[in-house]
């Protein structure tokens, strides 16, 4: 039935937007973990890519989280010569995190999960609806 | 996890010809057009019952197998939510089918001979 398949897929969606943010909150909490010495990488963002893969079982395509890879942007760099992480010339590395990005992708999630929900609300009650001709 | 709505729109017009009570009924359910489960063989009003309640009670079961499963922190909410609204809509469409058929059968009771 189209409706259920429906719910499935928005279901999925926001499968995927809940991985969407965990990799977001992994990258807000490490913002400030830096390497453990001279020359070692601080942290780096990681960010999520998305798919339509079909799934078999219910004859539908559905969106899968395809891969979180690594933002391969360039690190920051900060003077702090009495750090353990310092170089020759006093500068450590930090993570190539950037808040105010991360604050946005934050809230496209959101608004993404609550479009699914929203999508979900209407197949169900469209489901009700129909029911209640029976009645 | 197929709602079987239709299925049980079908199961009803095939409840309302194997109860052949006259050719009123009979093409009641060919011009609906629902009644197409000819090949099914005709089922008895019992057995259509007991597949209802099998397919509901699996339902149920799926429902109470993933809630636990949440609640062991095995399971994602939204697998949850999904398969308990699943049993939910399994449910009121074999409570209402139910409900019909059983309206159905007393009008029919109640019929002054």
């Amino acid at each position: 039935m189209d409706l259920a398949k429906a719910m499935m897929i928005s279901a999925a969606g926001m499968k995927v937007q809940s991985t969407r943010m965990r990799v977001i909150a992994e990258n807000l909490a490490n913002s400030g973990s830096v390497g453990t010495g001279p020359g070692v990488d601080p942290y780096r963002r990681k960010t999520v890519t998305f798919i339509n893969a079909l799934d078999s079982e219910m004859g539908v395509n559905r969106v899968k989280v395809n891969k979180v890879t690594f933002d391969q942007s360039e690190f920051g760099s900060r003077y702090d010569p009495g750090h353990p992480a310092a170089d020759e010339n006093g500068y450590i590395k930090t993570p190539n995190v950037n808040g105010l990005i991360e604050a946005m992708d934050m809230k496209q999630s959101q608004r993404s999960y609550e479009a699914n929900l929203n999508s979900i609300e209407v197949s169900k009650s469209m489901m009700m609806r129909t029911l209640d001709l029976l009645r | 996890m197929n709602i079987k709505a239709m299925d049980a729109a079908n199961a009803y017009a095939n409840v309302i010809k194997n109860q052949g009570v006259g050719s009123g009924t009979d093409k009641i359910g060919s011009i609906s057009g629902i009644g197409s489960a000819a090949g099914e063989g005709a089922g008895t009003f019992s057995d259509i019952l007991k597949a209802a309640i099998t397919d509901t009670s699996q339902a149920v079961g799926t429902s109470a197998t993933s809630g636990i499963q949440a609640m062991n922190g095995k399971a994602d909410l939204v697998d949850v939510v999904t398969s308990v609204q699943n049993a939910e809509m399994v449910l009121e469409t074999v409570v209402a089918v139910r409900d019909k058929v059983i309206a159905a059968y007393q009008d029919i009771i109640k019929m002054p001979i």
